[in-house]
């Protein structure tokens, strides 16, 4: 289960709100690499698990990225508050406007709404964290490109912070890799599916 | 205007007057902030742990971070700010969902 904390993890402190920057950052809400795809991704591969350690690394980390997706929605609120229909329209934000107002709704910045299919739970301990070291790059590179485009310091220093969070959990999820390899049947060469291994109590020749 | 983007006046106004303990606005942001430089030091730990349980390095920072992080909480829930649903101190007064809320710009400021 889950409780919530009634604070942010970083502080988001936006004084000049601009649409067009938002446009850019929702794909960290609901794009291919942003935060509701990875907490989905780790919290949902917990499940088929066969250590407890990287279990808890599922857990812990997946939470984390809840309140990285909190982060992401406060800077998109901030963003876009205060605008006048004069301000939007012409603007790229006119035609997520039309369909969700001011409304925080998760797409990418391309326009498609948020979809499982960003999501890789294979059922498989070590092809899950590989999956997982490279969303962990793939966010990495996406906070990369805004900051690239976007110039608004308020806006740069909660995106540098969720940038480097991308950082340390791939480490961890470097520590959970090896922690699995480490700890396999010996008699299992290949590293095939140790968690389907152990349910069914069956060998792979 | 589409989006107001800021707490209502009125929620600031009975979040003064309803406090156990009187702290100012100003001074529940700054435990606030407090709270949330412990906080991220805490999960960032629990973290490094997960990986590393043995380092009784990290434990000894965890149990420090949990022992200020906690102080701190308990400071806001009695003065009538409560971090969360359930440590809402009041017996008389439900302060959980006074706002701002922390994605608006009025709680970061």
């Amino acid at each position: 289960m889950w409780i919530y904390e009634k604070k942010l993890e970083y502080p988001v402190k936006i004084k000049h709100p601009n649409s067009q920057i938002a446009n850019i950052v929702i794909s960290q809400l609901g794009g291919p690499d942003g935060e509701l795809g990875a907490s989905m991704r780790y919290l949902h591969q917990r499940y088929s698990c066969p250590n407890a350690k990287i279990s808890g690394i599922l857990t812990d980390v997946g939470t984390e990225e809840l309140a990285h997706l909190e982060i992401v929605a406060a800077i998109l609120h901030q963003l876009t508050r205060d605008l006048t229909p004069d301000q939007i329209a012409g603007t790229p934000f006119a035609t997520y406007f039309v369909d969700h107002t001011a409304g925080v709704y998760p797409v990418a910045a391309s326009g498609v709404p948020f979809d499982m299919k960003y999501v890789g739970v294979k059922g498989d301990l070590l092809t899950d964290l590989n999956e997982d070291l490279a969303a962990e790059q793939k966010a990495r590179t996406t906070y990369d490109n805004i900051l690239r485009l976007v110039d608004d310091p308020d806006v740069r220093d909660p995106i540098k912070f969720l940038r480097e969070r991308e950082i340390v959990h791939y480490q961890r999820f470097g520590d959970a890799i090896r922690e699995a390899q480490e700890n396999l049947n010996p008699k299992n060469f290949y590293m095939t599916n140790p968690s389907f291994d152990r349910a069914t109590k069956r060998n792979i020749k | 205007m589409i989006n107001p983007g800021r707490a209502d006046r009125r929620d600031l106004q009975s979040m003064r007057r309803c406090s156990g303990r009187h702290i100012t606005d100003k001074e529940a942001k700054k435990l606030i902030r407090e709270l949330q430089l412990l906080d991220f030091s805490l999960i960032d730990t629990i973290l490094y742990l997960d990986a590393y349980p043995c380092s009784s390095e990290a434990l000894e920072h965890y149990h420090k971070l949990l022992t200020e992080k906690k102080k701190v909480e308990e400071l806001l829930e009695q003065s009538g700010y409560p971090i969360t649903a359930k440590n809402n101190i009041s017996t008389s007064v439900w302060k959980w969902t006074d706002g701002p809320w922390p994605w608006e710009l009025e709680a970061n400021m």
